[in-house]
């Protein structure tokens, strides 16, 4: 499940930077608002695992988030990394959270990381969470993987996002957004939805188009409750 | 053809969408199917929970063609 070999010194180093600048943006920035909290309650007691989904670029604040939100009250949770060097980096960030780390794409091996998470699931009861634009975009366009892990799974997928008042914006693939240190951060847990196993063709792809545009909206809600001035 | 070999026929044509008959062995499941990472995962765990055989991922990776798949379930 988890890598054996070690990781360059190098990836070590930019991770535990990271993780630094992680543990001192995130208890530094404060929540302004919260809409769907009660979606995200109890899910550590929950024996239902679930599918955890948001867009690549909110990664940052919410790698913080729900490690102290879920995964210390004892929440199991799998992520993918991809197989390049920043998956590396982001592997060993994700362990450090306190995640299962599975390594793969949709690009290289995507089958494998994908059979991973699906093994995490269905075998080791571990919820994951799942970049559905990742990991090389495009920006905002869901793809395939999520709605199938939930097909074959039947576990409900939990869109989420989060926006914050001030923010530095990567010029990467993702536009990633890292919270300004003491910003007033507003998230949004939008509706849990399962895909049916004997989803046909034409009824997954509606399912993708779904959770695309679920995210979108949740984007925007967070955008606009980011941007009011309390 | 054995009722095995018409599951795993019946399996792969039902997720690619493609008559059974016309599966040949040298049929590409990407190439030709367009079986992508998430038709494959499919494929598989559709694959080990009718024919009740577990595949490895190192087994899962050799898997090219449609004869690979059938070839396969023949040495199990």
């Amino acid at each position: 499940m988890t890598e054996a070999a070690k990781p360059p010194f190098k990836s070590r180093l930019a991770a535990m930077l990271l993780w630094l600048a992680l543990k001192f943006i995130g208890r530094t920035c404060s929540i302004r608002s919260f809409k769907g909290k009660e979606r995200m309650e109890g899910l550590e007691k929950n024996d239902q695992p679930v599918l955890l989904c948001y867009w690549h670029n909110r990664i940052f604040f919410f790698a913080y988030f729900v490690e102290k939100a879920l995964i210390r009250k004892g929440f199991k949770l799998t992520m993918m990394s991809s197989l390049s060097k920043d998956g590396e980096i982001g592997a060993i960030l994700g362990k450090k959270c306190g995640a299962l780390v599975v390594r793969g794409s949709s690009s290289r091996q995507g089958s494998k990381g994908l059979r991973s998470l699906y093994r995490a699931t269905a075998k080791e009861n571990s919820s994951i969470v799942i970049l559905p634009d990742g990991s090389q975009g495009p920006v905002y366009e869901a793809k395939m993987g999520v709605v199938v892990l939930s097909q074959l799974t039947g576990c409900p997928i939990l869109p989420m996002s989060y926006s914050v008042d001030r923010y530095w914006a990567i010029k990467s693939w993702d536009r990633m957004i890292i919270p300004k240190p003491f910003a007033k951060v507003s998230i949004e847990i939008g509706k849990p939805t399962a895909v049916q196993r004997d989803a046909r063709d034409e009824e997954m792809e509606s399912e993708r188009v779904r959770i695309q545009n679920s995210l979108n909206e949740l984007r925007d809600s967070t955008d606009a409750a980011a941007k009011v001035n309390p | 053809m054995s009722d095995r070999n018409e599951e795993v026929l019946n399996v792969i044509s039902k997720l690619a969408g493609a008559e059974a008959a016309s599966l040949k062995p040298e049929t590409e499941l990407v190439a030709d199917l367009g079986i992508d990472s998430p038709k494959a995962l499919q494929l598989l765990v559709e694959l080990e929970d009718e024919l009740g055989v577990e595949i490895s991922d190192e087994e899962a990776a050799k898997m090219e063609t449609v004869g690979d798949v059938l070839a396969f379930y023949e040495g199990k």
